[in-house]
């Protein structure tokens, strides 16, 4: 199973009842006038765009308007769509722009209350994620998603990253996306995809191993 | 420094498999070689898990709802504004199908009400003098028929063949030209009614019909376009030239009209359907008599028709 596969059966999928029918097929159904093909790109999509929105703004509440707003946008800009990119880039790229924006305009609003939430780490926190790095032999995603701290510690780290840094490593690691695609929901270079997780990354690491002390 | 950096970028890469075969072995043999590499890469892959396996969260149960109700607001919202462009269009249009059908109603109410009842009083008494001077010229009446058709030689071969079976072909020669035939016609109004009711068989072969009205005597001409066999009649049934202007004027409207109605109701509806034969409507006058008679009405003799019929290729 592909990275990008195993990503997508962790979602609820369960109220796409169209998992065969292309997404080129509903938007032609769609326009044609079609709204039930309009539904069913909601039910396929919205549960991945609300769970990118939320990593990205940490706020279950703005998330859900964001998700809202931007599949708005989707339905009232889909005349736009080509199909140069697949349906779920453009979504995505619709989506994360919104949130990027978003977060930048409410950037001070922000930072002081997630300043105090995520310098906040328990000793057991701090335990727990000790030995997740000390381990020699590779992790196991799923024991690491079974833990509960460990996970809550990641959130905290990824949270301190900038919006830029926590889009491409959202897009990449929680969305399966590759680089090509990451580049087409951002707008930005191939080059600059690799230059930019490369930095998250680093800094995520850094992160983690300053909780430490 | 940059060297550090390349490094990092290809280890990333190699974590997300996005490198090539060529880059895969390079980075391997790295990692084999120098085990601060090898370690720089664990970290990065445990990194990559720790982001992976973050829980999935799912949208809110009632998303579509929320997204279908912002839709509906957005569109209320926007409603007003193409409505009343779309309403100012609406209106627009209905006043120009109304002033049209108001302009259709009154032309053909007058055109009837004139005919068949016309006005008790004269308005104005004519001065004498002048209209007896006139009385000849506005009694008879000019006009040209010109008709077009593909079906050439069988429609002029039958205008032939009617203008002498009504005994007409004695009033001029036809002019013959390639793909043109004129016909000087001079007879009578009975004489004229019963070549239309004639035509009337062959109406449906031309292509276009053109009534022109007062070719000769006076200066104002009208043009009736895609005129009926019954509409000739009824103009040539006019007592004079002024009433042959009139209604020749109501025809040419009305057919304008007609023309620009989709299934030409109005023409259509004045069509009246004999069942193919002579049936040439004659106005009935009614009680309503000119209760102030003209003189031209009060002379005797019988008023000449004469229409000049130019059958076109």
């Amino acid at each position: 199973m592909t990275e990008a596969a195993n990503i997508n059966t962790r979602y609820d999928r369960t109220s796409d009842r169209n998992i065969g029918i292309d997404d080129t097929v509903l938007i032609d159904q769609y326009r044609q006038g079609d709204s039930g093909a309009m539904e069913k790109l909601i039910l396929r999509y919205q549960n991945r765009i609300y769970n990118v929105i939320l990593k990205i703004c940490a706020d279950p509440d703005d998330a859900a308007e964001l998700t809202q707003e931007a599949f708005v946008k989707i339905i009232e800009n889909i005349h736009k769509f080509e199909g140069r990119s697949r349906f779920y880039t453009w979504a995505f790229r619709v989506a994360v722009n919104l949130t990027l924006n978003y977060c930048q305009r409410n950037a001070k609003l922000k930072l002081s209350s997630l300043d105090i939430e995520t310098n906040q780490y328990s000793s057991q926190e701090r335990q727990v994620l000790k030995e997740f790095l000390s381990d020699e032999s590779s992790p196991d995603p799923a024991a690491v998603a079974q833990n509960g701290e460990l996970c809550a510690l990641a959130f905290k780290a990824l949270m301190k990253l900038d919006e830029a840094q926590r889009a491409v490593v959202i897009l990449r690691d929680i969305e399966g996306m590759d680089y090509a695609q990451i580049a087409d929901v951002l707008n930005i270079e191939l080059g600059t995809v690799r230059s930019r997780l490369s930095r998250a990354r680093g800094r995520l690491r850094k992160i983690l191993e300053a909780s430490l002390l | 420094m940059k060297e550090e950096k390349k490094i990092d970028e290809l280890l990333n890469s190699f974590v997300d498999g996005e490198l090539t075969a060529r880059q895969e072995t390079e980075v391997r043999r790295m990692i084999d070689n120098d085990p601060q590499i090898a370690q720089q890469l664990r970290q990065l892959q445990k990194c990559k898990t720790l982001m992976s396996s973050l829980p999935i969260a799912n949208a809110p149960a009632q998303m579509l709802d929320n997204i279908k109700a912002s839709l509906e607001v957005k569109s209320y919202r926007d409603q007003p504004e193409q409505t009343s462009q779309e309403r100012g269009r609406t209106r627009i249009s209905q006043r120009v199908l109304a002033v049209a059908a108001l302009i259709g109603l009154v032309v053909v109410l007058t055109a009837v009400v004139y005919t068949i009842s016309p006005p008790d009083t004269v308005p104005e008494r004519p001065d004498v003098t002048a209209y007896v001077s006139n009385v000849a010229a506005v009694k008879d009446f000019h006009g040209k028929l010109e008709l077009k058709t593909s079906d050439f030689i069988a429609v002029d071969a039958f205008i032939n063949r009617v203008i002498e079976d009504n005994g007409l072909s004695g009033s001029f020669a036809p002019v013959r030209e390639p793909n043109r035939r004129i016909y000087s016609l001079s007879c009578s109004e009975k004489g004229m009614n019963l070549l239309l009711a004639d035509l009337r068989k062959i109406w449906s072969k031309l292509d276009t019909v053109t009534f022109f009205v007062n070719t000769e005597v006076f200066g104002e001409q009208v043009v009736v376009e895609a005129v009926t066999t019954e509409q000739i009649a009824e103009i040539i049934g006019q007592r004079d030239s002024n009433k042959y202007i009139e209604v020749a004027k109501d025809f040419a409207v009305l057919n304008n009209i007609a023309q620009h109605l989709p299934g030409r109701e109005i023409a259509s509806a004045l069509e009246v359907n004999t069942d193919g034969l002579i049936a040439i409507p004659k106005p009935v006058l009614t009680s309503k008599q000119p209760s102030v008679k003209e003189p031209a009405l009060r002379l005797d003799g019988e008023k000449t028709i004469e229409i000049t019929l130019i059958v076109n290729r």
